[in-house]
């Protein structure tokens, strides 16, 4: 008989799982060491309020089991059937397609690859089927066929402004002129946004790959990846890759031996935030300053050296291999409504297991939280998610069940973004957060137009001025009229998105703004300005444990009687808040 | 390198074996090196050869997405289901190469199951 292999996961801390000891005790009462054996897990690839058993070879994984429903399974397990009503199934609505996993809410056809391949290794890459694609565009489809495919699939994209990738496509197909050029936008910089770099460190020849089929289709000779140099692995491994794809005859003159060709280069980027945006990456590529132009002309007319051109992210270009692969139908199945395909999230921010995701669009703000992150770090209360980086905005908790897609996070007055998640707890405050990206787009704004340059900064000295106490109702009405200003006016997206995070903060705790301004309180204590600690002298017992966690030693008094905080040195970090045991500090 | 033709890749994925009885994957993106992947790779490399387990191959791949048990590793050997070890140091590290790798037993503490399928094969089998 094949050995067994069970893995249990418990919420509660493995060393007292009910479940792992009674399934040990049963396996050892038996006498079944040699046939089955029972692991702890820390983590499965899911989680829940309950715990797991996930069963090996056969690959069952039993959910929301009783204590008393265990001695049916370690029966099951014994005899190798199985229990159908304990089985974990996930919700087939949103991916009815056989390769998602059905194990872990997650479907992956963007990250694919990466973490099970050698990305240094184009054997590896075409052991899997890489480069499969290409060859079935150039031998079996003309470009029409290509971009008709691609229209079809739905593909929107995944930077962030979600235009479907298909249409921009044909647009520069149409444009008249032999030369065309081809981009890949690697310029990630969202603060706490890592899904670009994941890919081109992971699996570079996709990226390589998905260029290729897309110059194909559009007619283009030559492109450029724009990365920024401080991913410096991800560009080792990109030169590898398409250093590797001319050797293999699968990028450069007549690839695979047919009339196409293709050359691919790398630019590097100096860092600069608004390099990200199409104008200025152009710009940036020409050896010009990056600043953006006004549109029109589009890029699809007259893009990088006034020729038509054409650029994607970094994760629509990984979509594209396996659209073409499997076809559009295929793609379109995934997903709800216009919004098709699976996003990447990185995940990061207040919860248990941050990291990357790979999601099918409409799953919920609920799942990714809790199912695959586990959940608020510390059991804390869930706050808000800030969406889409410095050009998105917050959701609130009432939301929290919504589906994530281009459309709902529109209508909520967020955006999808290039997808970066921070989660938030009660203990962020919500001015405080909207503060650091203003200081974040104020620091990046290039400076070209004056209602990004000089509104970002007007917008940063009124949300500091609140931070500060010294704000005022009025204040509300200017930052509107400034925001509305900046959105209208503002030559690119940059600046057109820097105030999205204030007002959907601003609509959706508004309350928590107004204790700012009128009662001057921050009632989570991040704004120090607004804060005082104080000890009540009936309540201390003078155990010292304040003093003690004190950085700077402005807590005074003898063991045992009343302490004091010298208010003059107090930094305001609250240590002392956190170490009191008996509730005699206060925050005021 | 000959340049491929058409077809050739076909040719090439079919005939393609990996001569090993197993593979040791280390996500090493930059978050992995960062976090301690580059220093638990060159222990295995300089441990495996010494302990004669050279029908293992050891590999490096990109970022899986756990941020929070890096360094992480996958185990795969024949006969035996995949295993992911997360917050793997030098001491799992050692545990690793003499439990799991040489008597074949898992390593019954920081077993972080193997998250997903490997979804990339599925996509792309023929």
């Amino acid at each position: 008989m094949i050995k067994q292999h069970v893995f249990v996961w418990d919420p509660t801390p493995s060393n007292s799982s009910a479940v792992y000891n009674y399934l040990v005790k049963k396996v050892n009462e038996r006498d079944l060491g040699e046939s089955i054996e029972v692991y702890r897990s820390t983590y499965i690839g899911l989680t829940s309020g309950t715990p797991i058993i996930r069963i090996l070879p056969k690959n069952i994984i039993y959910t929301k089991f009783e204590q008393e429903d265990l001695g049916e399974i370690f029966e099951s397990i014994v005899s190798d059937e199985v229990v159908d009503r304990f089985i974990c199934e996930y919700d087939a609505k949103l991916a009815p397609v056989s390769e998602r996993d059905k194990q872990s809410k997650q479907f992956k056809i963007v990250l694919r690859n990466v973490g099970y391949l050698d990305p240094e290794s184009i054997e590896e890459y075409i052991s899997r089927g890489g480069y499969k694609a290409l060859e079935k565009a150039i031998f079996e489809m003309d470009p029409d066929r290509v971009i008709k495919e691609i229209k079809d699939s739905g593909l929107r994209g995944r930077g962030g402004g979600g235009f479907s990738t298909g249409l921009k496509w044909e647009l520069t197909r149409k444009e008249p002129g032999a030369e065309k050029f081809v981009i890949c936008n690697a310029d990630e910089g969202d603060p706490g946004a890592y899904m670009d770099r994941a890919v081109l460190e992971g699996d570079p020849h996709t990226i390589v790959e998905g260029m290729a089929i897309g110059a194909y289709a559009v007619g283009c000779k030559e492109g450029f990846i724009y990365v920024r140099a401080e991913y410096p692995l991800a560009i080792e491994r990109l030169e590898k890759a398409i250093s590797d794809a001319k050797k293999y005859g699968l990028l450069g003159d007549n690839i695979l031996g047919s009339e196409f060709s293709f050359n691919l280069e790398l630019r590097w980027g100096a860092g600069a935030f608004v390099c990200g945006e199409e104008t200025a990456l152009m710009a940036s590529i020409e050896g010009k300053r990056g600043n953006p132009k006004p549109r029109p002309p589009f890029p699809s007319q007259s893009g990088l050296w006034k020729k038509p051109s054409f650029i994607n992210n970094v994760e629509t270009w990984a979509n594209i291999p396996p659209i073409v692969e499997k076809g559009s139908g295929w793609f379109s199945s995934i997903g709800v409504g216009r919004s098709k395909g699976t996003k990447v999230f990185a995940v990061t921010g207040k919860v248990k297991d941050p990291g990357l995701i790979e999601v099918p669009m409409g799953t919920t703000f609920r799942e990714i939280v809790y199912d695959l992150c586990g959940g608020i770090l510390d059991n804390k209360k869930f706050k808000a998610v800030q969406t889409g980086g410095p050009s998105g905005g917050v959701i609130p908790e009432k939301f929290i069940d919504m589906s994530v897609d281009y459309e709902t996070l529109m209508s909520i007055g967020s955006m999808m973004g290039s997808g970066g998640l921070i989660v938030m707890d009660q203990s962020d405050c919500m001015v405080d957060v909207n503060k650091f990206y203003l200081q974040f787009s104020v620091d990046e704004s290039c400076g070209k137009c004056a209602p990004c340059r000089i509104g970002g900064k007007q917008l940063l000295d009124l949300i500091s001025k609140i931070t500060d106490g010294k704000g005022d109702k009025k204040d509300i009405q200017k930052i509107k009229n400034i925001s509305n200003a900046m959105q209208k006016a503002s030559l690119c997206a940059l600046g057109q998105t820097t105030p999205n995070p204030v007002l959907s903060a601003m609509h959706y705790f508004e309350e928590e703004y107004m204790e700012h301004i009128s009662d001057k309180k921050c009632r989570t204590g991040k704004c120090s300005n607004l804060v005082q600690y104080m000890i009540i002298p009936e309540k201390c017992i003078g155990c010292t444990a304040c003093a003690l966690k004190c950085p700077v030693k402005c807590i005074s008094g003898e063991k045992k009687k009343p302490h004091i905080i010298d208010q003059k040195f107090c930094i305001k970090c609250g240590e002392c808040f956190n170490a009191c045991k008996f509730n005699a500090i206060v925050r005021g | 390198m000959e340049k491929m033709k058409k077809g050739d890749l076909a040719e090439f994925k079919k005939n393609y074996k990996s001569p090993y009885k197993g593979e040791i994957i280390i996500s090493m993106g930059t978050c992995g090196i960062a976090a301690g992947g580059d220093a638990v790779y060159k222990l295995f490399e300089s441990e495996m050869k010494e302990k004669g387990l050279e029908n293992v191959k050891l590999k490096k791949t990109g970022c899986l997405g756990m941020c929070f048990c890096e360094p992480n590793l996958i185990v795969k050997l024949d006969g035996m289901p995949d295993i992911l070890y997360g917050n793997v140091d030098e001491r799992l590290a050692r545990l690793i190469m003499n439990e799991h790798l040489t008597k074949k037993r898992i390593i019954n503490f920081n077993t972080i199951f193997m998250p997903t399928d490997d979804i990339g094969r599925k996509i792309f089998k023929d």
